[in-house]
């Protein structure tokens, strides 16, 4: 127990020391380099808008198909003729 | 304004971040890139730190929390080394203890002693490593270490207690 004890006070024993410069150069360093690779907001508004409108559009143009199809095969349904390039082929 | 902000906390903090990473790690290359990452951490952090407690509390907080990752990151690192071993054919990987003993802190006197003692407080649970550096080492009372560790003053006690009763089992004292 004693042993012990006395082992652990020579933990109180171990010296402060002095963290080298370098180290402060190189975490200004990685700040300057992540704010390099990092993308700006304008950049992110660009981009996310541009997607948006992507994203849209072909929506919007998978609708547009879904619908003149549809409306292409009831006409051809109606006038009791099979439409060209339909299941009925 | 950030920036000179953020320098006034490095030039106060820097020593206590580096020697609080060196008892954990017990060496010098470990103990910067920790050093490294804890300040990173500040920077990235520093809008978003309410004046609820210290400074150097908060620091404390993150650099404890830094190096029990890292400890973790390198046992697995570790662990995967040895597991790749098994398939090379020259295993030459180093087998013992991950602590390679550098401890800039530690007098000539006292280095085998120490080396030794290290070596199980490295075996000791996270929170028991923890108390015994912060209460033996750092010398930080019990309502400081518990502030720190988020934890009770009696929680605290009862860890250190432990970690000493491990301490002489495992060493054998």
């Amino acid at each position: 127990m004693k042993h012990s004890q006395n082992n652990l006070d020579l933990l109180s024993s171990i010296q402060k020391t002095e963290v080298s410069d370098a180290v402060y150069e190189n975490i200004l360093s990685m700040i300057e380099s992540r704010k390099k690779n990092e993308p700006s907001i304008r950049q992110l508004w660009t981009y996310g808008i541009a997607a948006g409108c992507a994203l849209v559009l072909s929506v919007g143009t998978i609708l547009y198909q879904f619908k003149t199809e549809s409306n292409i095969s009831q006409l051809a349904e109606n006038m009791n003729i099979i439409p060209n390039n339909s299941l009925y082929n | 304004m950030h920036k000179l902000t953020f320098e006034k906390i490095y030039q106060s903090n820097k020593n206590l971040v580096y020697n609080l990473a060196l008892q954990y790690v017990q060496n010098i290359e470990d103990a910067e890139e920790i050093t490294q990452d804890v300040f990173l951490s500040v920077y990235d952090k520093l809008d978003t730190f309410q004046n609820k407690s210290k400074v150097s509390t908060w620091i404390y907080k993150i650099t404890i929390h830094k190096c029990l990752d890292f400890i973790k990151a390198k046992k697995a690192k570790k662990r995967f080394g040895f597991i790749t071993s098994l398939w090379d054919e020259k295993p030459d990987l180093p087998k013992g203890e991950l602590v390679n003993f550098d401890h800039p802190g530690v007098l000539m006197e006292h280095k085998e002693s120490l080396q030794e003692l290290f070596g199980i407080i490295n075996t000791l649970n996270e929170k028991q490593k923890t108390v015994i550096i912060l209460t033996k080492i750092e010398e930080k009372s019990v309502s400081e270490t518990a502030e720190i560790m988020d934890v009770s003053p009696k929680a605290v006690e009862s860890l250190l207690q432990r970690a000493k009763n491990n301490i002489r089992t495992k060493g054998n004292y």
